[in-house]
């Protein structure tokens, strides 16, 4: 009876009811990181190798965008903000076996905070001149002070991988899921299963998988062609056309999992010492002018066209997707041809026979810039062009490679408007500082301001300053708030749309949580596993 | 006795001329292919300014102009003193030594390479000689206008279709490189075959393979040896997009990448290693050629 | 075979000649509720993912295409016949020349689009944009053809002719204006036709870079682009269309050429 009972165990477990051993996950990334030093990771594909190697004290869990546990077991934080005290897990060893002890997180903190280093994980830290002060208190508990209170500080430690002290190895002794065993040139990085990884499933140590291989593709074309073949086992961030594919398919899983963080923005060259013509900078700088253009760009099409209604209309810097920081009271500008004529007509613009003129008869034709080579962009560019020729508007599209753009927006600002995509890695205000900021280097339409050429500009200064000062969560947000507004009014940005999170992956992969924010597959890797590979 | 001493110095003097013009030429493109960088926009871009967590302090360092930069031709002279002592510098955007990063990619590509060359040749020479040797006018019709259609593709599109289809970048290579070799072998096959000394051997019963032997491809062989040299300049032209659009991890493609991020030193050494191999591919060419008017 | 290549080469030509008349709808018209749309009655070769008809860009396209790619190959083959016909006055020229032309073909031209179009005003025309593209690849064109036209003028001046023209006193220009040029003239037509598709499959690469015409400007560069999602391909036939007409019109080039020399 005994054996039977035995038998049906054995026999169920091999009929996949539980977790799977083994097997080797294969997905593309889409470029070799410039480095592979966790303090360095400037990409994406940099990231993502963070992410899956790399050991941190907490992390925001990517579905309920919460703060978890990771080798920090709990934390503190001041009532002031200027401190956190974090109480690490104990017998936690990096990969290579070294212990892991307060002493790592102090040498990390100081290897990330190196003025020389320029890392993007190190700048979001800081905030004043003084320097970040790390203190040991004993071999399991540290405390991190800030010259200045950081509201939400403690989710950026989310993008910091702990190094060890005292490795030979230096940064290659890691504490997350996996550790590089191969990297071949500008074809894949081979992970396996870090021996020492502290998750358990309560009896063997995760992840389930044997090994991770990211394979370097920039072609989607041919990371779509490998995924059919069943080279790879997940695909992510895809466009409209390859999701159509993969659903006409039906081989696959799928998930439309809503809209993400990224979106597409167009802005407007605000800087006052931009080689234009001073009729040019004078339609910028009307607010009328904006929002006229704005409510003649036909949103709902560039969302129904471009990404076959797998992408929302565009309202701020936050999607919908931040769950806490979105200003729900925002609606996306419609499109109203009217309201764009009014708004023209009382800025002295008239249409003289299907031409649009300014008040002194300039007729009003400017080129809007993007990069070469990214299609839906491109189209999104036609596509206005055809809506502001409604107006009697003249837009010309000029593609440009990306670092000739770069030059153009970050230093000659030999530009009318650009149209790029918008990145957001942090989902707190707080991880945009330099971008609200009039006196940031990456304040789109007017950088690095001595002073803020308008008041609005000098209100959303306050606002941001006021919202990184204090401590309460709703008194940030009810700030925050009003900087969304702002710019929803002033309309310095055009927020055209955000994309929705298309991902696919083989169905021998189990336990898959898809969420909006990056990594958007493989967040939980430690605990996804493949059935019937060995 | 007396005509040959005086040859020999001669053949010498004219052997170092042509060095001699050869390092002019390379070095002339070493500095040239630097220069088309340096004014190129973006340069001295990189694009992590647009990174929006880095402070005003980060991006101001980073928006610095490379050294390399600064003063093309003192790079340039520093970069001829390392190449002397076999250091190609280091790569702007990736911060390691180019000569690592050729290193890693180079076998990559030279197999690639070295596959698509033989494929097409092999091809090619077979395709023309079978002609040649059975000599049907429906097959020389078909055939040539097979090559014909596949001269007429795009070569980035014949590297996508190859892809595709499950081909390797060697078989994209291939494809391109197979129809232009074609059109050359088959059409001085044709010029031999129809030799005088040819339409004698048939007159006298040799059979085929033979003739094509002995009386088509012997005497065509300068010619051919010359056609190899530029071949090897026309693969090493396709392999670069070729590489870049397969996403394989050659050299093309990390030039392909340099291109973009507008690599100074990475571009400096390719352009040379190009130079070098077109210049070299024409001057076999060139002797080919004098060897066979000499023979002739 | 020929004259069949000439008269499909002259369709095109006419066709693309009379778009406005021809093609059903504007090039940039938008039919955004029917964007890559099947092969209709009201648009015979489908929509593209913009909803343009596919029919009107391809006529539209043509006509850039075929304006643009026989300019450039015309500035090529002249500046090769000049710089031949220089190489060919004196030994160190030649070898001047041989040297140029080795770096012509190996130097990252690519990066001197790039500025030339960064020197470009931002609302220069799009048909302007693509001329200085054209022009200036045409321009740097000149390196192929030149070696093959110099070995050529090699074997005309150890001709008899031209000796007995050098005996009766025939020097210089109008050496190589009365006696030589004329001899080259069906290789410099040959050499033309072939630069003709070389150009016109470099504008589909230049697309690529930002180099090629702008839009909505349509070219047959950019139409190829559609290609990159080869699924579309198998569902959609009609997205071909752009890229059979290019290889037909190509071919028809070749074979006008190859003909040529038969000829000759």
């Amino acid at each position: 009876m005994r054996s039977a009972a035995l038998f049906f165990l054995v026999a169920l477990n091999a009929a996949g009811s539980g977790p799977q051993w083994g097997g080797e996950l294969r997905f593309c990334i889409r470029s070799q990181p410039r480095s592979l030093h966790p303090a360095l990771a400037d990409s994406e594909s940099a990231e993502t190798f963070r992410y899956l190697t790399g050991g941190v004290l907490i992390r925001v869990n990517r579905v309920t965008q919460e703060i978890e546990p990771e080798l920090a077991a709990s934390w503190n934080v001041s009532k002031d903000g200027r401190s956190i005290v974090f109480h690490l897990r104990t017998g936690v060893c990096f990969s290579d076996g070294t212990p892991f002890s307060a002493d790592d997180v102090a040498y990390t903190m100081q290897v990330l905070m190196d003025p020389n280093l320029h890392s993007p994980a190190g700048d979001s830290f800081r905030s004043g001149s003084a320097p970040i002060q790390t203190i040991v208190r004993d071999k399991s508990t540290v405390e991190i002070r800030f010259p200045e209170p950081i509201a939400g500080a403690l989710r950026l430690f989310d993008q910091v991988a702990i190094l060890s002290r005292n490795s030979p190895l230096h940064e290659a002794a890691v504490l997350g899921p996996f550790r590089l065993a191969e990297l071949k040139a500008g074809s894949y990085l081979q992970l396996t299963r870090n021996p020492n990884y502290w998750k358990t499933d309560g009896v063997r140590r995760l992840p389930y998988l044997d090994a991770v291989r990211l394979k370097i593709q920039q072609n989607r074309e041919l990371e779509l062609l490998r995924f059919e073949r069943g080279e790879l086992d997940l695909l992510s961030g895809m466009d409209a056309e390859q999701f159509a594919r993969i659903v006409s398919r039906g081989k696959a899983w799928f998930r439309d999992a809503g809209p993400a963080l990224e979106g597409e923005i167009l802005w407007f060259n605000l800087n006052p010492s931009a080689p234009l013509p001073d009729y040019e900078k004078r339609w910028f700088a009307s607010r009328n002018f904006r929002r006229a253009i704005s409510h003649a760009i036909r949103r709902e099409d560039l969302c129904r066209v471009i990404y076959e209604g797998h992408a929302q209309a565009g309202v701020g810097p936050f999607s919908a997707a931040n769950r806490f920081w979105f200003n729900q009271k925002l609606k996306p500008h419609a499109f109203d041809l009217r309201r764009a004529q009014e708004l023209l007509a009382a800025d002295g613009f008239r249409k003289e026979g299907g031409t649009l003129r300014d008040s002194a008869g300039h007729i009003v034709e400017f080129s809007v810039i993007t990069n070469s080579g990214n299609r839906a962009r491109e189209r999104a560019a036609a596509m206005i062009q055809q809506d502001l020729a409604a107006l009697g508007i003249r837009l010309n599209v000029v593609t440009l490679d990306f670092p000739a753009l770069v030059q153009r927006i970050t230093g000659t600002f030999r530009y009318e408007t650009c149209l790029l995509g918008l990145v957001n890695v942090d989902l707190d205000p707080n991880g945009q500082m330099n971008v609200w900021l009039s006196s940031g280097a990456h304040h789109p339409w007017n950088p690095n301001q001595t002073s803020p050429a308008t008041t609005w500009e000098a209100e959303i200064d306050r606002l941001m300053r006021a919202q990184a000062a204090n401590m309460d969560p709703g008194r940030r947000k009810t700030l925050f708030d009003r900087v969304q507004e702002i710019v929803w009014e002033e309309a310095p940005v055009l927020y055209l749309l955000n994309m929705n999170a298309l991902v696919a992956a083989s169905p021998a992969l189990h336990n898959l949580a898809p969420a909006v924010l990056r990594p958007q597959l493989v967040w939980n890797v430690d605990r996804l596993y493949l059935e019937g590979r060995p | 006795m007396n005509a040959h001493s005086r040859l020999c110095p001669r053949w010498l003097a004219s052997v170092g001329k042509r060095l001699a013009w050869f390092a002019a030429v390379l070095l002339a493109g070493g500095i040239l292919g630097g220069a088309l960088v340096r004014m190129a926009p973006g340069f001295g871009i990189d694009e992590r300014v647009l990174d929006a967590r880095l402070t005003n302090n980060s991006v101001a360092e980073l928006s610095k102009v490379p050294a390399e930069g600064s003063n093309l031709a003192i790079y340039y002279w520093h970069y001829l003193g390392g190449l002397l002592r076999g250091d190609l510098g280091n790569s702007i955007s990736l911060g390691r030594p180019v000569r690592a990063l050729l290193a890693e990619r180079l076998g990559v590509s030279l197999r690639s390479l070295a596959a698509g060359l033989a494929m097409a040749w092999v091809l090619a020479f077979s395709v023309a000689l079978l002609l040649e040797i059975h000599r049907r006018a429906l097959w020389d019709r078909a055939l040539s206008l097979a090559a014909g259609v596949l001269l007429c593709i795009p070569a980035a599109l014949l590297a996508l279709g190859c892809l595709q289809l499950g081909g390797s970048p060697a078989l994209a290579l291939a494809a391109i490189l197979f129809p232009r070799f074609f059109k050359y072998v088959h059409s001085l096959a044709r010029n031999a075959a129809s030799a005088p000394h040819v339409f004698a051997a048939y007159a006298f019963g040799e059979r085929g393979v033979r003739i094509a032997g002995l009386h088509v491809v012997a005497p065509a062989l300068p010619e051919l040896l010359a056609l190899a040299g530029v071949s090897v300049s026309l693969a090493v032209g396709a392999t670069i997009p070729v590489e870049a659009l397969c996403d394989s991890p050659g050299v093309g493609q990390l030039v392909w990448q340099a291109a973009l991020a507008r690599d100074l030193p990475v571009i400096v050494n390719v352009t040379l290693l190009v130079t070098a191999v077109t210049a070299a591919a024409n001057l076999a060419a060139d002797v080919g050629r004098t060897l066979r008017e000499v023979g002739s | 075979m020929r004259k069949a290549a000439v008269i499909l080469l002259a369709a095109v030509f006419a066709l693309s000649l009379l778009a406005d008349f021809v093609a059903p709808y504007s090039y940039a018209t938008q039919f955004r509720d029917a964007p890559n749309g099947a092969a209709s009655r009201s648009h015979p070769l489908g929509t593209d993912a913009l909803g343009r008809d596919r029919f009107s860009r391809l006529l539209y396209g043509a006509r850039v295409s075929l304006l643009l790619a026989p300019s450039a190959a015309l500035v090529s083959v002249v500046l090769a016949l000049v710089i031949a016909l220089l190489a060919a006055s004196s030994g160190w020229c030649e070898r001047l020349l041989l040297a140029a032309a080795d770096l012509f073909l190996s130097l990252p031209w690519i990066f001197l689009l790039l500025a030339a179009r960064a020197l470009l005003p931002l609302n220069a025309p799009s048909l302007a944009a693509a001329l200085v593209s054209f022009g200036l690849l045409g321009a740097l064109g000149w390196a192929g053809p030149s070696r093959v036209m110099l070995a050529a003028l090699k074997q005309h001046l150890g001709s008899d002719f031209v000796l007995l023209a050098r005996a009766s006193g025939c020097r210089g220009t109008r050496l190589a204006l009365v006696h030589l040029a004329p001899n080259l003239i069906p290789l410099v037509s040959a050499q033309f036709l072939i630069a003709i598709p070389a150009y016109l499959l470099a504008e589909a690469n230049l697309g690529l870079l930002g180099l090629g015409v702008p839009e909505p400007l349509p070219s047959w560069g950019s139409l190829l682009r559609e290609l990159e999602s080869v699924p579309a391909m198998i569902t959609h036939p009609w997205v071909l269309a752009p890229a059979v007409i290019l290889i037909l019109v190509v071919a028809c080039l070749y074979w006008a050429v190859s003909a040529d020399k038969h000829n000759v």
